[in-house]
Protein backbone atom coordinates (compact mmCIF):
# COMPACT_ATOMS: atom_id res chain seq x y z
CA UNK A 1 0.00 0.00 0.00
CA UNK A 2 2.81 2.41 0.87
CA UNK A 3 4.60 1.53 -2.35
CA UNK A 4 1.43 2.11 -4.31
CA UNK A 5 0.96 5.53 -2.77
CA UNK A 6 4.52 6.39 -3.64
CA UNK A 7 4.20 5.15 -7.21
CA UNK A 8 0.88 6.73 -8.11
CA UNK A 9 2.12 10.34 -8.39
CA UNK A 10 5.02 9.24 -10.59
CA UNK A 11 2.70 7.25 -12.84
CA UNK A 12 0.39 10.22 -13.15
CA UNK A 13 3.29 12.43 -14.15
CA UNK A 14 4.47 9.93 -16.76
CA UNK A 15 1.00 9.59 -18.24
CA UNK A 16 0.61 13.33 -18.41
CA UNK A 17 3.94 13.76 -20.24
CA UNK A 18 3.22 10.85 -22.61
CA UNK A 19 -0.15 12.25 -23.43
CA UNK A 20 1.28 15.64 -24.23
CA UNK A 21 4.02 14.17 -26.47
CA UNK A 22 1.72 11.78 -28.23
CA UNK A 23 -0.63 14.54 -29.30
CA UNK A 24 1.60 17.48 -30.33
CA UNK A 25 -0.12 20.76 -31.01
CA UNK A 26 -0.46 21.70 -34.66
CA UNK A 27 -0.71 25.19 -36.02
CA UNK A 28 -1.73 26.94 -39.19
CA UNK A 29 1.64 28.68 -39.49
CA UNK A 30 5.19 28.02 -38.38
CA UNK A 31 8.54 29.86 -38.63
CA UNK A 32 11.88 28.49 -39.75
CA UNK A 33 15.13 30.44 -39.40
CA UNK A 34 17.43 30.08 -42.40
CA UNK A 35 21.05 30.79 -41.55
CA UNK A 36 24.27 30.79 -43.57
CA UNK A 37 27.94 31.44 -42.79
CA UNK A 38 29.78 33.22 -45.58
CA UNK A 39 33.51 32.66 -45.39
CA UNK A 40 36.60 33.64 -47.42
CA UNK A 41 36.84 31.91 -50.80
CA UNK A 42 38.95 32.18 -53.97
CA UNK A 43 39.10 30.50 -57.33
CA UNK A 44 40.74 31.13 -60.70
CA UNK A 45 40.88 29.94 -64.24
CA UNK A 46 43.72 30.51 -66.75
CA UNK A 47 44.04 30.40 -70.50
CA UNK A 48 46.19 27.50 -71.56
CA UNK A 49 48.39 26.89 -73.35
CA UNK A 50 50.29 30.11 -73.72
CA UNK A 51 52.41 30.15 -76.85
CA UNK A 52 55.67 32.10 -76.80
CA UNK A 53 56.61 33.60 -80.13
CA UNK A 54 59.23 35.88 -81.50
CA UNK A 55 58.43 38.84 -83.61
CA UNK A 56 60.30 41.62 -85.17
CA UNK A 57 64.02 41.55 -85.30
CA UNK A 58 65.76 38.21 -85.65
CA UNK A 59 66.71 36.68 -82.32
CA UNK A 60 64.25 39.00 -80.52
CA UNK A 61 63.04 37.44 -77.29
CA UNK A 62 60.12 35.11 -77.29
CA UNK A 63 57.03 36.72 -75.70
CA UNK A 64 53.54 35.71 -74.62
CA UNK A 65 50.78 36.53 -72.08
CA UNK A 66 48.71 34.49 -69.68
CA UNK A 67 45.37 35.82 -68.40
CA UNK A 68 44.24 34.70 -65.00
CA UNK A 69 40.51 35.07 -64.22
CA UNK A 70 39.73 34.85 -60.55
CA UNK A 71 36.95 35.10 -57.96
CA UNK A 72 37.90 36.07 -54.47
CA UNK A 73 36.35 37.03 -51.13
CA UNK A 74 38.60 37.80 -48.21
CA UNK A 75 37.61 38.25 -44.59
CA UNK A 76 36.24 41.62 -43.66
CA UNK A 77 38.82 42.16 -40.96
CA UNK A 78 42.43 41.01 -41.23
CA UNK A 79 41.86 38.95 -44.35
CA UNK A 80 44.44 38.58 -47.13
CA UNK A 81 44.79 36.86 -50.48
CA UNK A 82 47.34 36.23 -53.21
CA UNK A 83 47.98 34.78 -56.64
CA UNK A 84 51.39 33.16 -57.18
CA UNK A 85 53.04 30.94 -59.77
CA UNK A 86 55.72 28.31 -59.95
CA UNK A 87 57.35 26.40 -62.81
CA UNK A 88 56.31 22.93 -61.86
CA UNK A 89 57.85 21.36 -64.97
CA UNK A 90 60.88 22.77 -66.74
CA UNK A 91 61.17 22.95 -70.49
CA UNK A 92 61.22 19.62 -72.22
CA UNK A 93 63.04 18.11 -73.89
CA UNK A 94 65.67 19.01 -71.41
CA UNK A 95 68.62 19.08 -73.76
CA UNK A 96 69.41 21.55 -76.47
CA UNK A 97 66.64 24.05 -75.75
CA UNK A 98 65.71 26.62 -73.11
CA UNK A 99 65.79 25.73 -69.41
CA UNK A 100 64.52 27.52 -66.32
CA UNK A 101 66.81 25.64 -64.03
CA UNK A 102 70.07 25.46 -66.04
CA UNK A 103 70.00 27.81 -69.00
CA UNK A 104 72.63 27.00 -71.63
CA UNK A 105 73.97 30.51 -71.45
CA UNK A 106 74.19 32.57 -68.26
CA UNK A 107 71.57 35.25 -68.53
CA UNK A 108 69.10 33.14 -70.48
CA UNK A 109 65.89 33.28 -68.49
CA UNK A 110 62.18 32.99 -68.55
CA UNK A 111 60.76 36.16 -66.98
CA UNK A 112 57.34 37.76 -66.51
CA UNK A 113 55.62 40.97 -65.52
CA UNK A 114 52.14 41.39 -64.01
CA UNK A 115 49.21 43.70 -64.63
CA UNK A 116 45.73 43.81 -63.20
CA UNK A 117 42.98 45.94 -61.68
CA UNK A 118 41.36 46.05 -58.24
CA UNK A 119 40.75 44.24 -56.08
CA UNK A 120 44.14 42.80 -57.05
CA UNK A 121 47.46 44.48 -56.52
CA UNK A 122 49.66 43.20 -59.38
CA UNK A 123 53.29 42.22 -58.83
CA UNK A 124 55.78 44.96 -59.55
CA UNK A 125 58.74 44.79 -61.91
CA UNK A 126 60.10 41.76 -63.78
CA UNK A 127 59.83 38.46 -61.98
CA UNK A 128 61.92 35.37 -62.64
CA UNK A 129 59.95 32.18 -62.11
CA UNK A 130 61.51 29.30 -60.34
CA UNK A 131 61.11 25.60 -60.27
CA UNK A 132 61.70 25.54 -56.53
CA UNK A 133 59.70 28.47 -55.14
CA UNK A 134 56.55 30.43 -55.95
CA UNK A 135 56.75 33.94 -57.22
CA UNK A 136 54.03 36.58 -56.83
CA UNK A 137 51.48 37.56 -59.40
CA UNK A 138 48.92 39.55 -57.33
CA UNK A 139 47.99 40.24 -53.74
CA UNK A 140 44.68 41.10 -52.01
CA UNK A 141 43.85 42.86 -48.76
CA UNK A 142 41.01 42.51 -46.23
CA UNK A 143 37.40 42.52 -47.42
CA UNK A 144 38.43 42.06 -51.05
CA UNK A 145 35.63 40.98 -53.35
CA UNK A 146 35.39 40.18 -56.99
CA UNK A 147 32.94 42.71 -58.32
CA UNK A 148 31.68 40.70 -61.23
CA UNK A 149 30.12 37.31 -61.16
CA UNK A 150 32.19 36.43 -64.17
CA UNK A 151 35.34 37.19 -62.20
CA UNK A 152 38.25 39.62 -62.31
CA UNK A 153 41.54 39.20 -64.18
CA UNK A 154 45.28 39.64 -63.85
CA UNK A 155 47.75 39.20 -66.72
CA UNK A 156 51.29 37.81 -66.74
CA UNK A 157 53.50 38.82 -69.70
CA UNK A 158 56.30 36.31 -70.45
CA UNK A 159 59.67 36.83 -72.08
CA UNK A 160 62.19 34.14 -72.94
CA UNK A 161 65.68 34.82 -74.20
CA UNK A 162 66.10 33.76 -77.88
CA UNK A 163 69.57 32.20 -77.51
CA UNK A 164 71.16 31.06 -80.77
CA UNK A 165 72.57 28.15 -78.77
CA UNK A 166 69.08 26.69 -78.61
CA UNK A 167 68.60 23.83 -80.98
CA UNK A 168 65.54 24.00 -83.14
CA UNK A 169 62.44 22.20 -81.91
CA UNK A 170 59.34 22.57 -79.77
CA UNK A 171 59.81 22.95 -76.04
CA UNK A 172 57.19 23.09 -73.29
CA UNK A 173 57.17 23.95 -69.58
CA UNK A 174 54.36 23.87 -67.04
CA UNK A 175 53.54 26.85 -64.83
CA UNK A 176 51.08 26.49 -61.93
CA UNK A 177 49.11 29.49 -60.68
CA UNK A 178 47.74 29.42 -57.15
CA UNK A 179 45.13 31.74 -55.62
CA UNK A 180 44.38 31.83 -51.89
CA UNK A 181 42.21 33.75 -49.46
CA UNK A 182 42.90 33.57 -45.74
CA UNK A 183 41.32 34.90 -42.53
CA UNK A 184 44.77 35.45 -41.06
CA UNK A 185 48.12 36.19 -42.57
CA UNK A 186 48.85 33.37 -44.96
CA UNK A 187 49.18 30.08 -43.21
CA UNK A 188 49.26 26.68 -44.78
CA UNK A 189 46.31 25.41 -42.77
CA UNK A 190 44.00 28.36 -43.47
CA UNK A 191 44.57 28.83 -47.16
CA UNK A 192 41.70 28.45 -49.54
CA UNK A 193 43.64 27.52 -52.58
CA UNK A 194 42.96 27.01 -56.19
CA UNK A 195 45.54 25.90 -58.63
CA UNK A 196 45.71 25.93 -62.36
CA UNK A 197 48.47 24.86 -64.69
CA UNK A 198 49.49 26.22 -68.03
CA UNK A 199 51.89 25.05 -70.60
CA UNK A 200 54.36 27.43 -72.10
CA UNK B 1 -14.17 15.35 61.00
CA UNK B 2 -17.17 17.12 59.62
CA UNK B 3 -19.93 14.97 58.44
CA UNK B 4 -17.80 12.14 59.33
CA UNK B 5 -18.88 13.06 62.78
CA UNK B 6 -21.44 10.38 62.36
CA UNK B 7 -18.71 8.00 62.74
CA UNK B 8 -16.79 10.19 65.04
CA UNK B 9 -19.28 9.11 67.58
CA UNK B 10 -17.11 6.17 67.81
CA UNK B 11 -14.20 8.29 68.64
CA UNK B 12 -15.89 10.46 71.23
CA UNK B 13 -15.37 8.14 74.01
CA UNK B 14 -17.91 5.57 73.07
CA UNK B 15 -16.11 2.37 73.27
CA UNK B 16 -16.47 0.26 70.32
CA UNK B 17 -16.26 -3.32 70.67
CA UNK B 18 -16.31 -4.33 67.15
CA UNK B 19 -14.70 -6.84 65.05
CA UNK B 20 -14.28 -4.20 62.53
CA UNK B 21 -11.71 -1.65 62.93
CA UNK B 22 -14.05 1.26 62.90
CA UNK B 23 -12.27 3.75 60.86
CA UNK B 24 -13.21 7.36 60.45
CA UNK B 25 -14.16 8.62 57.02
CA UNK B 26 -10.88 10.43 56.91
CA UNK B 27 -8.95 7.24 57.14
CA UNK B 28 -6.08 6.89 54.72
CA UNK B 29 -6.85 5.31 51.49
CA UNK B 30 -4.74 2.30 52.08
CA UNK B 31 -6.66 1.62 55.28
CA UNK B 32 -10.06 1.97 53.80
CA UNK B 33 -9.70 -0.59 51.08
CA UNK B 34 -12.85 0.73 49.61
CA UNK B 35 -12.97 -1.81 46.90
CA UNK B 36 -12.90 -4.56 49.42
CA UNK B 37 -15.31 -2.97 51.91
CA UNK B 38 -18.56 -4.67 52.46
CA UNK B 39 -21.15 -3.79 49.96
CA UNK B 40 -18.72 -2.29 47.65
CA UNK B 41 -16.62 -5.25 46.73
CA UNK B 42 -15.45 -5.32 43.14
CA UNK B 43 -16.52 -1.81 42.38
CA UNK B 44 -14.31 0.99 41.13
CA UNK B 45 -13.36 3.41 43.79
CA UNK B 46 -16.57 5.21 44.44
CA UNK B 47 -18.23 5.96 47.60
CA UNK B 48 -21.60 4.30 47.55
CA UNK B 49 -24.50 6.21 48.81
CA UNK B 50 -25.75 3.07 50.37
CA UNK B 51 -24.03 0.42 52.32
CA UNK B 52 -25.03 -3.01 51.42
CA UNK B 53 -24.72 -6.01 53.62
CA UNK B 54 -25.85 -9.27 52.51
CA UNK B 55 -28.08 -7.70 49.94
CA UNK B 56 -29.94 -5.66 52.52
CA UNK B 57 -29.57 -2.00 52.18
CA UNK B 58 -29.16 0.06 55.17
CA UNK B 59 -29.33 3.76 55.24
CA UNK B 60 -27.30 5.93 57.45
CA UNK B 61 -28.80 9.10 58.68
CA UNK B 62 -27.09 12.26 59.69
CA UNK B 63 -29.42 13.28 62.43
CA UNK B 64 -27.97 14.62 65.58
CA UNK B 65 -24.84 12.79 66.09
CA UNK B 66 -24.97 13.24 69.82
CA UNK B 67 -28.57 12.12 70.15
CA UNK B 68 -27.89 9.23 68.00
CA UNK B 69 -24.97 8.32 70.12
CA UNK B 70 -26.89 8.58 73.29
CA UNK B 71 -29.88 6.68 72.13
CA UNK B 72 -28.24 4.01 70.23
CA UNK B 73 -24.97 3.35 71.66
CA UNK B 74 -25.20 -0.30 71.00
CA UNK B 75 -26.64 0.21 67.61
CA UNK B 76 -23.71 2.38 66.99
CA UNK B 77 -21.52 -0.46 67.98
CA UNK B 78 -23.48 -2.75 65.75
CA UNK B 79 -23.38 -0.20 63.00
CA UNK B 80 -19.71 0.08 63.46
CA UNK B 81 -19.51 -3.65 63.16
CA UNK B 82 -21.88 -3.99 60.27
CA UNK B 83 -21.50 -0.85 58.21
CA UNK B 84 -18.74 -0.28 55.78
CA UNK B 85 -15.76 1.01 57.63
CA UNK B 86 -15.94 4.42 55.97
CA UNK B 87 -19.57 5.00 56.99
CA UNK B 88 -20.88 4.46 60.39
CA UNK B 89 -24.18 6.01 61.37
CA UNK B 90 -27.73 5.27 62.44
CA UNK B 91 -30.26 3.53 60.27
CA UNK B 92 -32.56 6.56 60.04
CA UNK B 93 -31.69 8.59 57.07
CA UNK B 94 -28.90 6.23 56.64
CA UNK B 95 -28.81 6.43 52.96
CA UNK B 96 -28.89 10.12 52.89
CA UNK B 97 -26.32 10.38 55.60
CA UNK B 98 -24.23 7.87 53.86
CA UNK B 99 -24.44 9.66 50.61
CA UNK B 100 -23.69 12.94 52.26
CA UNK B 101 -21.03 11.35 54.37
CA UNK B 102 -19.66 9.64 51.45
CA UNK B 103 -19.91 12.80 49.47
CA UNK B 104 -18.17 14.61 52.25
CA UNK B 105 -15.65 11.93 52.51
CA UNK B 106 -15.30 11.98 48.79
CA UNK B 107 -14.91 15.67 48.97
CA UNK B 108 -12.29 15.55 51.62
CA UNK B 109 -10.79 12.17 51.70
CA UNK B 110 -10.96 11.30 48.10
CA UNK B 111 -10.11 14.54 46.52
CA UNK B 112 -7.08 12.95 45.10
CA UNK B 113 -9.08 9.86 44.37
CA UNK B 114 -11.78 11.94 42.78
CA UNK B 115 -9.26 13.57 40.51
CA UNK B 116 -7.84 10.21 39.69
CA UNK B 117 -11.28 8.78 39.26
CA UNK B 118 -12.29 11.71 37.12
CA UNK B 119 -9.13 11.36 35.10
CA UNK B 120 -9.60 7.65 34.71
CA UNK B 121 -13.23 8.09 33.83
CA UNK B 122 -12.24 10.77 31.34
CA UNK B 123 -9.62 8.53 29.80
CA UNK B 124 -12.08 5.69 29.60
CA UNK B 125 -14.62 8.01 28.08
CA UNK B 126 -12.18 9.27 25.46
CA UNK B 127 -11.10 5.79 24.58
CA UNK B 128 -14.68 4.79 24.12
CA UNK B 129 -15.30 7.86 22.01
CA UNK B 130 -12.31 7.12 19.83
CA UNK B 131 -13.46 3.57 19.31
CA UNK B 132 -16.90 4.81 18.37
CA UNK B 133 -15.44 7.31 15.88
CA UNK B 134 -13.19 4.70 14.34
CA UNK B 135 -16.02 2.31 13.92
CA UNK B 136 -18.20 5.05 12.49
CA UNK B 137 -15.54 6.25 10.04
CA UNK B 138 -14.64 2.77 8.92
CA UNK B 139 -18.23 1.97 8.41
CA UNK B 140 -18.85 5.18 6.52
CA UNK B 141 -15.75 4.69 4.37
CA UNK B 142 -16.66 1.17 3.56
CA UNK B 143 -20.13 2.34 2.68
CA UNK B 144 -18.69 5.15 0.56
CA UNK B 145 -16.36 2.75 -1.21
CA UNK B 146 -19.02 0.18 -1.59
CA UNK B 147 -21.54 2.55 -3.06
CA UNK B 148 -19.72 3.01 -6.39
CA UNK B 149 -19.38 -0.74 -6.62
CA UNK B 150 -23.06 -1.20 -6.44
CA UNK B 151 -24.05 -2.15 -9.94
CA UNK B 152 -26.00 0.49 -11.73
CA UNK B 153 -28.33 -2.19 -12.65
CA UNK B 154 -29.18 -2.46 -9.08
CA UNK B 155 -31.20 0.73 -9.62
CA UNK B 156 -34.15 0.93 -11.86
CA UNK B 157 -33.65 3.09 -14.97
CA UNK B 158 -36.19 5.31 -16.57
CA UNK B 159 -35.85 6.49 -20.14
CA UNK B 160 -36.53 10.21 -20.07
CA UNK B 161 -36.17 10.84 -23.79
CA UNK B 162 -33.89 10.64 -26.82
CA UNK B 163 -31.54 13.15 -28.41
CA UNK B 164 -29.86 13.17 -31.77
CA UNK B 165 -26.16 14.05 -31.88
CA UNK B 166 -24.85 15.59 -35.08
CA UNK B 167 -21.35 16.58 -36.09
CA UNK B 168 -20.20 18.77 -38.97
CA UNK B 169 -16.56 18.32 -39.90
CA UNK B 170 -15.00 21.45 -41.30
CA UNK B 171 -12.09 21.58 -43.66
CA UNK B 172 -8.87 21.99 -41.71
CA UNK B 173 -5.11 22.01 -42.09
CA UNK B 174 -2.35 22.10 -39.49
CA UNK B 175 1.45 22.06 -39.52
CA UNK B 176 3.31 19.94 -36.99
CA UNK B 177 6.86 20.01 -35.68
CA UNK B 178 7.93 22.84 -37.98
CA UNK B 179 11.76 22.90 -37.88
CA UNK B 180 12.91 25.90 -35.94
CA UNK B 181 16.01 26.40 -38.05
CA UNK B 182 17.96 25.19 -41.08
CA UNK B 183 21.60 25.94 -41.90
CA UNK B 184 22.70 26.35 -45.48
CA UNK B 185 26.17 24.92 -46.10
CA UNK B 186 28.72 25.15 -48.82
CA UNK B 187 29.94 21.98 -50.47
CA UNK B 188 31.92 21.06 -53.54
CA UNK B 189 33.67 23.58 -55.74
CA UNK B 190 34.51 27.06 -54.58
CA UNK B 191 31.62 29.49 -54.84
CA UNK B 192 29.10 26.69 -55.26
CA UNK B 193 25.65 27.63 -53.97
CA UNK B 194 24.77 27.13 -50.30
CA UNK B 195 22.19 24.38 -49.80
CA UNK B 196 19.90 22.98 -47.09
CA UNK B 197 16.68 20.93 -46.73
CA UNK B 198 13.56 21.27 -44.57
CA UNK B 199 10.96 18.52 -44.02
CA UNK B 200 7.45 19.72 -43.18
CA UNK B 201 4.77 17.67 -41.39
CA UNK B 202 1.12 18.47 -41.89
CA UNK B 203 -2.43 17.15 -41.63
CA UNK B 204 -5.27 18.36 -43.81
CA UNK B 205 -8.86 17.73 -44.66
CA UNK B 206 -10.53 19.43 -47.62
CA UNK B 207 -14.16 19.54 -48.57
CA UNK B 208 -15.61 17.86 -51.61
CA UNK B 209 -15.33 21.10 -53.55
CA UNK B 210 -12.43 22.71 -51.74
CA UNK B 211 -8.64 22.65 -51.80
CA UNK B 212 -5.61 23.30 -49.63
CA UNK B 213 -2.15 24.78 -49.88
CA UNK B 214 1.09 25.13 -48.03
CA UNK B 215 2.98 28.31 -48.83
CA UNK B 216 6.14 30.01 -47.62
CA UNK B 217 7.20 33.62 -47.31
CA UNK B 218 10.30 35.33 -45.98
CA UNK B 219 8.87 37.33 -43.09
CA UNK B 220 12.35 38.55 -42.09
CA UNK B 221 15.07 39.14 -44.68
CA UNK B 222 18.82 38.70 -44.26
CA UNK B 223 20.47 41.84 -42.92
CA UNK B 224 21.01 43.33 -46.33
CA UNK B 225 22.86 46.36 -45.00
CA UNK B 226 25.60 44.10 -43.75
CA UNK B 227 26.69 43.26 -47.27
CA UNK B 228 25.65 39.64 -47.14
CA UNK B 229 22.87 37.85 -48.99
CA UNK B 230 19.61 39.70 -49.39
CA UNK B 231 16.27 38.37 -50.58
CA UNK B 232 14.59 41.67 -51.33
CA UNK B 233 17.57 43.45 -52.97
CA UNK B 234 20.34 40.98 -53.80
CA UNK B 235 23.77 42.51 -54.47
CA UNK B 236 23.85 40.91 -57.89
CA UNK B 237 20.91 40.36 -60.16
CA UNK B 238 20.29 36.67 -60.11
CA UNK B 239 21.33 36.18 -56.50
CA UNK B 240 18.40 34.50 -54.82
CA UNK B 241 17.17 32.13 -52.14
CA UNK B 242 15.38 29.43 -54.09
CA UNK B 243 13.74 26.13 -53.30
CA UNK B 244 12.35 22.97 -54.84
CA UNK B 245 9.67 20.66 -53.44
CA UNK B 246 9.65 16.87 -53.39
CA UNK B 247 8.12 13.84 -51.75
CA UNK B 248 4.72 15.24 -50.76
CA UNK B 249 2.59 12.38 -49.32
CA UNK B 250 -0.61 14.40 -49.71
CA UNK B 251 -1.05 16.91 -52.48
CA UNK B 252 1.13 18.00 -55.38
CA UNK B 253 4.69 19.34 -55.03
CA UNK B 254 5.48 22.82 -56.27
CA UNK B 255 6.69 22.78 -59.84
CA UNK B 256 10.30 23.56 -60.73
CA UNK B 257 12.40 26.05 -58.79
CA UNK B 258 10.63 28.65 -56.70
CA UNK B 259 12.16 31.91 -55.50
CA UNK B 260 11.49 32.98 -51.93
CA UNK B 261 9.95 36.41 -51.63
CA UNK B 262 9.51 38.85 -48.79
CA UNK B 263 6.35 40.32 -50.29
CA UNK B 264 4.34 37.33 -51.44
CA UNK B 265 3.82 33.75 -50.39
CA UNK B 266 5.02 31.13 -52.81
CA UNK B 267 3.57 27.68 -53.26
CA UNK B 268 4.98 24.53 -51.67
CA UNK B 269 2.18 21.98 -52.17
CA UNK B 270 -1.37 22.03 -53.46
CA UNK B 271 -3.97 19.77 -51.80
CA UNK B 272 -6.91 18.64 -53.91
CA UNK B 273 -10.59 18.47 -53.00
CA UNK B 274 -11.94 15.70 -50.77
CA UNK B 275 -8.49 14.97 -49.43
CA UNK B 276 -7.63 13.87 -45.94
CA UNK B 277 -4.73 12.71 -43.84
CA UNK B 278 -4.58 9.20 -42.52
CA UNK B 279 -3.70 5.60 -43.19
CA UNK B 280 -6.34 3.32 -44.59
CA UNK B 281 -9.65 4.16 -46.21
CA UNK B 282 -10.62 6.78 -47.28
CA UNK B 283 -7.40 8.81 -46.97
CA UNK B 284 -4.90 6.11 -47.86
CA UNK B 285 -1.77 8.04 -46.97
CA UNK B 286 0.52 8.67 -44.04
CA UNK B 287 -0.22 10.56 -40.85
CA UNK B 288 1.17 13.09 -40.60
CA UNK B 289 1.90 13.90 -44.21
CA UNK B 290 5.35 15.19 -45.16
CA UNK B 291 7.04 17.17 -47.90
CA UNK B 292 10.72 18.00 -48.43
CA UNK B 293 11.81 21.51 -49.36
CA UNK B 294 15.38 21.97 -50.67
CA UNK B 295 16.89 25.47 -50.49
CA UNK B 296 19.75 26.97 -52.51
CA UNK B 297 21.38 30.34 -51.98
CA UNK B 298 23.73 31.90 -54.51
CA UNK B 299 27.30 32.16 -53.23
CA UNK B 300 28.08 35.57 -54.59
CA UNK B 301 31.71 36.70 -54.14
CA UNK B 302 30.25 40.08 -53.36
CA UNK B 303 28.90 38.78 -50.06
CA UNK B 304 30.95 39.99 -47.21
CA UNK B 305 32.10 37.30 -44.84
CA UNK B 306 29.94 36.71 -41.75
CA UNK B 307 26.84 34.93 -40.41
CA UNK B 308 23.45 35.82 -41.78
CA UNK B 309 19.90 34.68 -40.97
CA UNK B 310 16.42 35.14 -42.41
CA UNK B 311 13.04 33.87 -41.19
CA UNK B 312 10.63 31.93 -43.35
CA UNK B 313 7.00 31.45 -42.33
CA UNK B 314 5.05 28.45 -43.54
CA UNK B 315 1.26 28.65 -43.84
CA UNK B 316 -1.24 25.90 -44.43
CA UNK B 317 -4.86 26.46 -45.41
CA UNK B 318 -7.76 24.22 -46.37
CA UNK B 319 -11.27 24.81 -47.61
Amino acid sequence: MKNLLKTLPLLALILLFTASVGHAQGSATGPTSVSVTVGPEASLTVTSPTALATTGTVFNNYTGTTTVTYLIRTTQSGGTGSITLKVTSDFSPATGGPSVTTPPTAGDALKYTCSGAAPATACSGSQTPSTSTTTPVATFGADAHTTSASGSTVTTSWTLTNDPVYKTGTYSATVTFTISAAQEPEHECNLNKSKKEISL
Amino acid sequence: MGIGAVSTSQNEGTPINSSYAAKPLLAPRHDRGIASARGVQGRTPSLPSQATRGGRKESISLGSARNQRQRKGRSTEIAAREEPPYCNSQRVHREHALSVACAAARTRLTAAQTRQFSLQCAVAFMRTLVRILKLTFAHSLSVALALPLVPVSAQAQTILGTQTLSLTLQAAGLLYNVPGSVTLTHTGATFNAFTGTVTLQYRARTSSSGSGTITVRATTDFPCASGGPCIATPPTAGDALKYTCSGATLGTNCSGTQTVSTTASTNVITIPAAACTGAGTPCNNASPNTVNVGFTLTDDPKYKTGNYSATLTWTISAT
